[in-house]
């Protein structure tokens, strides 16, 4: 059994990615992910570096879309104010970042900061909601007010300083510090490409870590308790403390995320956790497809860069083109759009193997 | 009194004075029961009886008012629902509750990787599904299931855990006399495994089949325990089923 | 007199924060409590309601008819979004709130456009109330008031109207109520259109102490949640008992805090009490 060749290494690789709680099961999903990373890997190459900045950005919020579509579309928890903890693990790294970085010379301090006290911030928030045992509509406004009230409280902060960080209410924290790799004195700040590079490689091992993650034992415990609450718990199952880990650390991910925005931008402002920015992943989500993975990647990049289109053209009409989305979608597509359309193209092929929870009634309509 | 023949044989469930209050109403009242090890034992009584506040108490879904409840010779009326289940205590519930938007594979899967991992788990998959005969099914999704074949998948579910005491809620409602009679088949098979069954059921061609004894509840209260013939025979248990339910089924 | 003077201080200040508190989440609460649905654009329906108390007021109408105006015509918005979206979700609740989430981008965003970035103010009416070393603007007493006016309203809607049986039937017992032979459809849209007449006149009371913008909405969702997280499904006994025990507690914080204070305090609060009471104040109410 000492198989050092690569074949039987790939069939326990996919052995780990594969399974019926994910799409995309089939040799030739994995020959397009292959082109779609390979792609990513050239893009420096054929593009300016605007673009890539810019795109650099699309990849922090794709890691963003991920962490709601695992704790709302897998889990069922329906946190609606993620922004509160991606906009959380901004500020933390801001202000950790700022007061740090004449210290350590780096930002692996900050980044740690960031996730440690997003995590500790949704436990405490989870713990309240989830030991409470309130149910699904209160988890959804619950978490939209904390956002709200985020948002309200950074708004304030005129003249408020932390460590060496100035807070500047609506104004946001300027001068943050970019990425940077390594420890210590060694610390490197990185330039754009080399910062487009580190993120999209964050972005392809969350988004794998991911599929593990779901396709394994804690997979199944999270869409079971998706399905049905009690039933699980009459399988042996600790409910309350299982949703209260994924609750705090899919917030983790998106802590992790706004710092990641927050060294990209070198700037962070309250908007980030007003109701607009708050819609904005719930209406990927819902677009990609709630339990799926790839959905909301592609709807997420999609959104942005037609959103990023809109404003560049000066209209007003970016919110508009948001919230018809959304309502139409909801209306027409309750899957999601990505899942209506995989479930078309199969139809028509008559291919696949991956498990259809939609049941294709309304892929059909 | 009619427990006392059983007195020296090893209890699998206990109960003592187990009181449940909502506000002013007393849904189980003062009910001390025991079911010994490896006994198929059914639970009747007229709706409102207090079987299933009965059933909570013992799954830990409610809490008592007052009592206690034994389960494998220990105190476990502190625990919550989740740690009796890992101690050995599996339910079926009264109404379908398969996850109906999962495969029946995933279903079972959910129900048996806490016990078993990798290999082992589809080997026990596996096994289960040719139980239930729903092999061919296995990626179908449980919503789509026949009624009755989505409460085979539920018996087998709450198989999945391996318990020692199995509580059914009505395991046979909505299936067809023949469904009913294989599962009664299946819960005589489970006992020679092993296992210790409650099962609460209204039908009374079941009761027949399977119950080693019988217990009727009525009114939060214990009326009696015996054996079928017994019970059956019963003036009380006559009067309560024909006085409230004049045209019911049994 | 210092002592008067501050427990005056304090009982008007309860009275307008009760005041809103109970007119942010009364429409909502009608709504979440009849049909179990929870209405993302609720911000924006009050926006609406106060931007149409504006323009009627504008158009020479005295206050009190604006006001009512203003519920009316957020009233018939409501109608319009119930037939064309809501009443397509019935079943399936996250999507009514996701669909009512794009409908508020949409209501911000159109509104901006229409209107620009402030709108018509309308000066507070009534003027000040003075006793001794204090003074309050008599228009929160007001509106603390009519809070109650409104309750009491409601009251009677699901007490003496045949709409308010039938909608208190749908609510305990759907099957059940259509089986008796009620609408339960005809009941809904009736509800959501009742709910929004309530968050109008909420809006148009509000109107005179903002500054109209198209996020106004923003600025009472918050207080709207928490009241309806609370309180629970029982719209009256909830609503009522929710605005009351957060005004108590926002009140002395704010007092000590400031504003923001106040704000931070109701959400700490509902945290808190959500551990104890999951089902908020109804379910102290109901459970036995």
């Amino acid at each position: 059994m000492t198989d050092a060749g690569g074949p039987g290494a790939i069939a326990r690789l996919r052995d780990l990615l594969e399974g019926q709680n994910t799409l995309g099961n089939s040799t030739r999903f994995w020959y397009g992910f292959l082109v779609v990373v390979g792609f990513m890997f050239v893009y420096p190459f054929l593009t300016n570096p605007f673009v890539l900045k810019v795109n650099t950005d699309y990849f922090v919020w794709m890691i963003l879309a991920l962490s709601l579509a695992v704790v709302w579309g897998y889990t069922g928890i329906f946190n609606f104010g993620q922004t509160a903890f991606f906009g959380l693990g901004a500020y933390t790294f801001g202000i950790v970042g700022i007061t740090l970085i004449e210290v350590t010379g780096g930002t692996n301090v900050a980044i740690l900061a960031a996730v440690v006290v997003t995590v500790l911030a949704s436990a405490l928030l989870g713990y309240f909601m989830f030991y409470g045992r309130i149910r699904g509509l209160y988890v959804a406004i619950l978490t939209l007010a904390v956002a709200l009230t985020g948002n309200l409280i950074l708004v304030r902060t005129t003249n408020t300083t932390i460590g060496a960080a100035e807070l500047g209410g609506n104004n946001g924290v300027t001068g943050i510090p970019s990425l940077t790799l390594g420890g210590g004195p060694l610390s490197v700040p990185l330039g754009i490409t080399a910062q487009y590079y580190l993120v999209a490689l964050l972005l392809v091992a969350t988004y794998l870590g991911l599929r593990i993650l779901l396709n394994s034992y804690y997979g199944y415990v999270l869409l079971a308790i998706r399905e049905d609450e009690d039933r699980t718990r009459m399988l042996g199952y600790d409910v309350r403390k299982l949703k209260l880990i994924a609750f705090s650390l899919t917030a983790g991910l998106a802590g992790f995320a706004g710092a990641l925005h927050a060294a990209w931008g070198n700037f962070i402002d309250p908007t980030v956790m007003g109701l607009t920015a708050a819609s904005v992943p719930i209406i990927w989500v819902t677009v990609g497809g709630r339990d799926t993975l790839i959905g909301p990647l592609v709807a997420a990049y999609a959104l942005q860069s037609i959103s990023t289109k809109l404003s560049t053209v000066g209209s007003g009409y970016t919110n508009i083109f948001l919230g018809a989305v959304f309502v139409l979608v909801v209306l027409f597509f309750p899957d999601g759009l990505i899942p209506a359309i995989v479930a078309r193209w199969r139809e028509r092929t008559g291919d696949g193997h991956d498990i259809d929870r939609s049941n294709t009634t309304e892929a059909e309509a | 009194m009619t427990t006392s023949q059983h007195g020296d044989e090893r209890a699998i469930l206990r109960t003592d004075g187990l009181t449940k209050r909502f506000g002013g109403l007393t849904a189980v009242d003062d009910i001390s029961f025991r079911l010994p090890a490896g006994e198929i034992r059914c639970l009747i009584g007229p709706n409102g009886a207090g079987k299933s506040t009965f059933l909570k108490l013992v799954t830990g879904t409610h809490r008592p008012t007052e009592g206690t409840v034994h389960f494998d010779g220990e105190d476990i009326t502190d625990l919550k629902p989740h740690v009796r289940v890992r101690r050995g205590m599996s339910l079926k519930f009264q109404r379908i509750s398969t996850y109906r938007e999962l495969t029946v594979e995933q279903n079972l899967r959910v129900a048996t990787q806490r016990i078993h991992d990798g290999q082992d788990a589809t080997r026990r998959i596996d096994e289960l599904l040719d139980l239930i005969g729903l092999t061919a099914e296995r990626e179908a999704v449980a919503g789509s299931l026949a009624h009755g074949d989505q409460q085979w998948l539920e018996i087998a579910m709450a198989m999945a855990t391996e318990p020692k005491l199995l509580l059914l809620d009505e395991p046979t409602a909505g299936m067809t006399i023949e469904e009913t009679r294989e599962t009664g088949e299946l819960i005589q098979d489970l006992v020679r495994e092993g296992m210790s069954i409650l099962v609460v059921e209204h039908d009374i061609n079941l009761v027949r089949q399977v119950a080693d004894r019988v217990t009727v509840l009525n009114q939060g209260s214990m009326l009696m325990e015996g054996t079928v013939a017994e019970v059956t025979g019963n003036e009380d248990v006559k009067r309560i089923y024909l006085g409230k339910q004049a045209e019911g089924t049994a | 007199m210092a002592v008067v003077e501050s427990i005056l201080r304090f009982l008007v200040l309860l009275l307008s924060f009760f005041g809103t508190l109970a007119l942010a989440g009364l429409g909502l609460a009608v709504i979440f409590g009849i049909m179990g649905i929870i209405n993302f654009a609720h911000g924006e329906f009050i926006m609406i309601g106060a931007y149409s108390t504006s323009i009627a007021y504008g158009a020479g109408i005295p206050l009190a008819g604006a006001i009512v105006v203003g519920g009316l015509t957020t009233g018939a918005f409501g109608l319009v979004v119930e037939r064309l979206l809501i009443r397509h979700m019935y079943d399936r609740l996250i999507d009514t709130l996701v669909a009512t989430w794009g409908l508020s981008l949409i209501l911000t965003q159109a509104v901006q456009i229409q209107f620009g970035g402030t709108f018509g103010s309308i000066p507070v009416p009534f003027g000040t109330f003075q006793y001794a070393g204090f003074s309050a603007s008599m228009y929160k007493i007001v509106l603390g008031l009519t809070a109650l006016g409104l309750f009491a309203g409601t009251y009677a809607v699901f007490t003496q109207t045949t709409y308010g049986l039938q909608a208190r039937a749908a609510m305990q017992n759907k099957e059940m109520a259509r089986s008796l032979g009620v609408d339960t459809g005809r009941t809904y849209m009736l509800t959501f259109a009742f709910g929004s007449v309530l968050s109008g006149i909420a809006g148009g009371l509000f109107a005179p102490l903002t500054v109209l913008t198209p996020t106004m909405g923003s600025e009472y969702i918050v207080e709207a949640f928490v009241t309806v997280i609370v309180g629970g499904t029982n719209v009256l006994i909830g609503t009522f008992g929710a605005a009351l025990s957060l005004g108590l507690i926002q009140t002395p914080a704010s007092q000590l805090f400031g504003t923001l204070g106040g704000r931070v305090a109701l959400l700490v609060t509902t945290i808190l009490i959500i551990r104890v009471l999951p089902e908020g104040i109804s379910g102290v109410v109901t459970s036995d």
